[in-house]
């Protein structure tokens, strides 16, 4: 089969949803949201949950592959600029290759300026 | 849970494991924080829901810098996961290295059911030299 388009998927991560995240996927590190902690670390501001953004990509590849994603989907990335809140983040899976129906995606998450904040790809089998 | 372990003590080889399972609850406030459309996962965990339960498991067992940045992350779906199912997770210290005062460390996390692997999880991290040290 020819790899299907993935539709992107855009959203706006600002504070509120990090904090949700922190609550909601178990990440509660302090470097994530409005603390002491955020201002005095590495990027000396709260940044987004690399994983959060990271979401938005699985969420693409579901949106068109559905279950198989959750049967036989892999990803393999590496963040390349941290994200800050609030960022408008979208999400591109774009077909690459197919090989005995093995669909392969390049993956990248980027802000609204296009800098990619994460790159990589990902495969399913439907 | 209190962590036991320490980020500077972990070695090469060691291994983490614990049970985890995911509720239907703990997937829609999963998703109500990314966002994400609950449709597709009435009766299933996303797939970024395990390795981020993966990643939390091994936090609240292994003592990690503040500082530390997760640089990298490979998943690999084998099956679906169901709400309520008892899962048996294994983290891994797969590499763990040392370079210009930076600590480099790979995990690979598995989760079985039954003894099948039905989910893996690779995670890369780096923690920066200490402020005024070495790099």
């Amino acid at each position: 089969m020819t790899a299907p388009e993935v539709a992107p998927v855009t959203r706006v991560i600002d504070q509120a949803r990090v904090d949700a995240y922190a609550r909601y996927g178990k990440d509660p590190n302090p470097i994530h949201r409005e603390t002491p902690e955020a201002y005095a670390g590495p990027f000396g501001k709260p940044v987004a949950h690399g994983m959060l953004v990271l979401a938005l990509a699985s969420e693409a590849m579901t949106g068109t592959f559905g279950r198989a994603w959750a049967e036989s989907g892999t990803l393999k990335i590496r963040w390349r600029s941290p994200a800050f809140p609030p960022v408008r983040v979208t999400a591109r899976c774009t077909p690459k290759s197919e090989a005995d129906g093995l669909l392969t995606y390049d993956v990248v998450c980027e802000d609204e300026a296009g800098e990619p904040l994460l790159t990589g790809t990902a495969t399913v089998r439907p | 849970m209190s962590a036991v372990l320490t980020f500077q003590t972990l070695a090469k080889g060691d291994v983490i494991p614990f049970p985890m399972t995911v509720t239907t609850a703990e997937i829609e406030g999963y998703l109500s924080a990314t966002g994400e459309d609950p449709t597709c996962w009435t009766d299933a965990a996303p797939p970024l829901l395990l390795a981020a339960f993966m990643v939390a498991g091994l936090l609240e067992r292994v003592t990690i810098p503040l500082e530390v940045m997760h640089t990298g992350q490979e998943i690999e779906a084998r099956r679906v996961v169901r709400p309520g199912e008892p899962l048996d997770v294994r983290i891994t210290v797969a590499a763990l290295s040392q370079r210009r005062g930076a600590t480099i460390a790979q995990f690979e996390a598995e989760a079985l059911s039954d003894s099948e692997v039905v989910f893996i999880a690779r995670i890369s991290v780096l923690v920066p030299p200490p402020a005024g040290g070495e790099g």
